[in-house]
């Protein structure tokens, strides 16, 4: 028996990700301390006690609230399960940006001592064992953006995922490449693109969970790339930010336009899926794949990378060169 | 005139030009020497202070230019570039996108696969042209030309002219950012060179769209954004009229990207831009073309992907542990 099913996230451990991550944004006008919640999109009074039982879902909208990357993690994966990697490099303000600087001086207070938005390690999901990562969108209020950090991480997580054979599984949130890298930030497309390259020519699955919000760059590059696509209900999943969007409009936009349901109506999402299903369809989802990862395994001429033979990895490696 | 930028610059040669005409005609007419004489001096003064305004050219005038109403198209270089181009029309799923045209082509003899964004000079063109934002189709015809370039081993030549992936409702319909998202996974891995000049507008991940490659080159007075100056002015400073402060603060010039490690060549433009002499503009850039090519060539499959896999892996600045 998989233990996600019993797994429900437990009070004490809300209370330390409360205490160590920055306050979503919906959690305001609460009255005494806390007690309650709004609904930040139906208004609808919650007991927080209950909103953090239903994983911060609204009970009368549905609401799927943004999180962090702690309570992704708490809510997704096998207690316990999580180590993180990754946090040995450090931003840089490559351009001399204003107030970059100062976002990066927050990132660098962060109490889990996080280099990035993007927070990855290996966990289990019912079991399996995966490379696992989340963008946490309150990060140094820089809303998950893609700049040289997020990039690196990204590619080491893939290349982790290829060198141990595992999946690689991701939930984004983003609002695309991050402006104050410049052009630097708009090639993070390219890097994480060409990472998931060699993620798809090792044969590694590669799994996306679009969240709120999954716009521009972000979703124009990797958020685009799984293998399987799920998103969250009602999240913002499109190219163009809102604003943007509408000042663009010729034609009148649908009612859910820019939404995971919209993007699972014109067939860019595999699945519409609420998030107490989650972990259970990411179980499912890597059990689906587990076999295929063993049986590959068999034929393998070389354990230590998976590429095939004139890969670009193996070229170097080998020093073969394969004819025009 | 320190403070003119570049267009209110054009208007006043353009007015000295008049000037000098005038003064050659009455010279003409009048059989007077002096009057030659002070055409000449004036044709001096401008020519002096041309080269003075273009050696201090702020980033927002490389914006102007970029963007300049008789800046060459894609479809102004192709015959200066190429011979024999044949152009391809069609994703073979949607439609035709008129903003990105490319075809077969020949290049001193040797077959090219060339893709070009193409805007439109008069209304009518323009519209036909969608103002340079290309749709998906337009990705999907790119990659489908780029995938025939592979088959059959042709180098692959890209043009890279625009403001912008489209934003509009049809666009988002038919999956703007799986094509993007797409093409960035499929370039990175394309077993045939692949060389990127961006010629005008590099308008973000609309133009990165086309612009993943072995080589990067940008025209002298190009521009290469994450996001458009005025578009970053209005997340910065609420202030769309501030572009040219964002203009600076992204770096978006060729001589920038080239610092940054993300253009490898500038190609020089004639005084004034590129719309002084097409075809000159053309034939420096199918010297550095030819030149980039032959290196490329020279590579094994396996040799040209390793070294382009480098470099789209090695995109982005940190700080590794330990930290100083
Ligand atoms: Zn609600």
């Amino acid at each position: 028996m998989p233990d996600w099913f019993r797994r429900r996230p437990r009070e004490d451990q809300d209370g330390a990700n409360d205490k160590s991550a920055p306050a979503p944004a919906s959690v305001v006008e609460a009255v005494p301390e806390g007690t309650f919640t709004k609904c930040a999109k139906c208004g609808a009074i919650l007991f927080t006690k209950d909103f953090e039982r239903d994983l911060k879902v609204c009970a009368k909208c549905g609401h799927h609230h943004r999180l962090t990357a702690d309570e992704r993690i708490a809510w997704t994966v096998d207690e316990g399960s999580f180590v993180e990697f990754g946090n040995d490099i450090a931003a840089l303000d490559p351009l001399g940006f204003p107030e970059y600087s100062r976002k990066l001086e927050l990132g660098r207070s962060d109490p889990n001592g996080r280099n990035d938005g993007l927070v990855t390690g290996t966990a289990q999901i019912g079991g399996n064992l995966c490379v696992f990562g989340v963008v946490d969108f309150f990060y140094a209020r820089l809303a998950g953006t893609m700049g040289s950090v997020f990039g690196e991480k990204f590619m080491r997580a893939a290349d982790k995922a290829i060198t141990e054979n595992l999946p690689f599984v991701l939930f984004c949130a983003s609002g695309g490449a991050r402006m104050q890298e410049g052009l630097l930030g708009l090639m993070q497309m390219a890097k994480t693109g060409a990472s998931v390259a060699q993620l798809a020519e090792a044969r590694i699955p590669y799994i996306c969970v679009l969240t709120d919000p999954t716009i521009g760059g972000a979703l124009a590059s990797y958020a685009s790339l799984g293998d399987v696509i799920y998103a969250e209900p009602g999240a913002n999943v499109a190219l163009a930010g809102t604003r943007v969007a509408q000042q663009a409009q010729t034609q009148k936009p649908p009612a859910n336009y820019q939404t995971s349901e919209f993007q699972w109506e014109h067939g860019f999402i595999d699945k519409v899926v609420p998030r107490k299903e989650i972990a259970i369809t990411l179980s499912r989802t890597l059990t689906f794949f587990a076999g295929g990862i063993a049986s590959q395994t068999e034929t393998k001429a070389s354990p230590v990378l998976v590429t095939p033979p004139d890969s670009p990895t193996a070229a170097k490696r080998n020093g073969a060169e394969g004819g025009h | 005139m320190e403070d003119m930028n570049i267009l209110e610059f054009e208007q006043a040669i353009a007015e000295l030009n008049l000037e000098i005409g005038k003064l050659r005609t009455a010279a003409q007419r009048e059989r007077r020497s002096d009057g030659e004489v002070q055409a000449n001096a004036l044709e001096k003064r401008r020519d002096e202070l041309t080269t003075q305004f273009f050696a201090r050219l702020e980033p927002w005038d490389e914006v102007l230019l970029a963007r300049h109403k008789d800046r060459p198209y894609s479809l102004d270089y192709i015959p200066f570039l190429t011979e024999d181009f044949i152009e391809l029309h069609g994703d073979r799923l949607f439609g035709d996108d008129g903003a990105l045209v490319g075809g077969m082509a020949a290049m001193s003899g040797d077959p090219v696969i060339l893709i070009g964004q193409q805007k439109g000079r008069d209304l009518k063109e323009r519209q036909k042209r969608n103002f340079g934002y290309v749709r998906p189709e337009g990705y999907r015809k790119a990659l489908r030309l780029m995938q025939l370039g592979e088959k059959f081993r042709r180098p692959i030549v890209t043009l890279v002219d625009t403001p912008g992936a489209d934003p509009n409702v049809g666009s988002e319909e038919r999956g703007i950012s799986e094509a993007i998202a797409h093409n960035l996974r499929e370039m990175a891995a394309l077993r045939t060179p692949t060389i990127a000049v961006i010629i005008g507008e590099g308008g973000s991940g609309g133009a990165l769209g086309i612009a993943v490659a072995d080589r990067v080159l940008m025209l002298e007075h190009s521009i290469y954004s994450v996001i458009a100056p005025e578009g970053c002015a209005s997340i910065l400073w609420r202030d769309p009229s501030r572009g040219p402060d964002a203009a600076k603060a992204m770096r978006i010039t060729a001589k920038d990207a080239k610092r940054l490690g993300l253009a490898d060549e500038i190609v020089t433009e004639p005084l004034g831009g590129a719309h002084h002499d097409p075809e000159g503009t053309a034939a420096a850039i199918r010297e550095a073309l030819q030149r980039h090519l032959n290196e490329l060539s020279a590579l094994s499959p396996s040799a040209l992907l390793a070294q382009r896999f480098a470099k789209l892996r090695g995109f982005g600045q940190f700080l590794s542990a330990p930290f100083a």
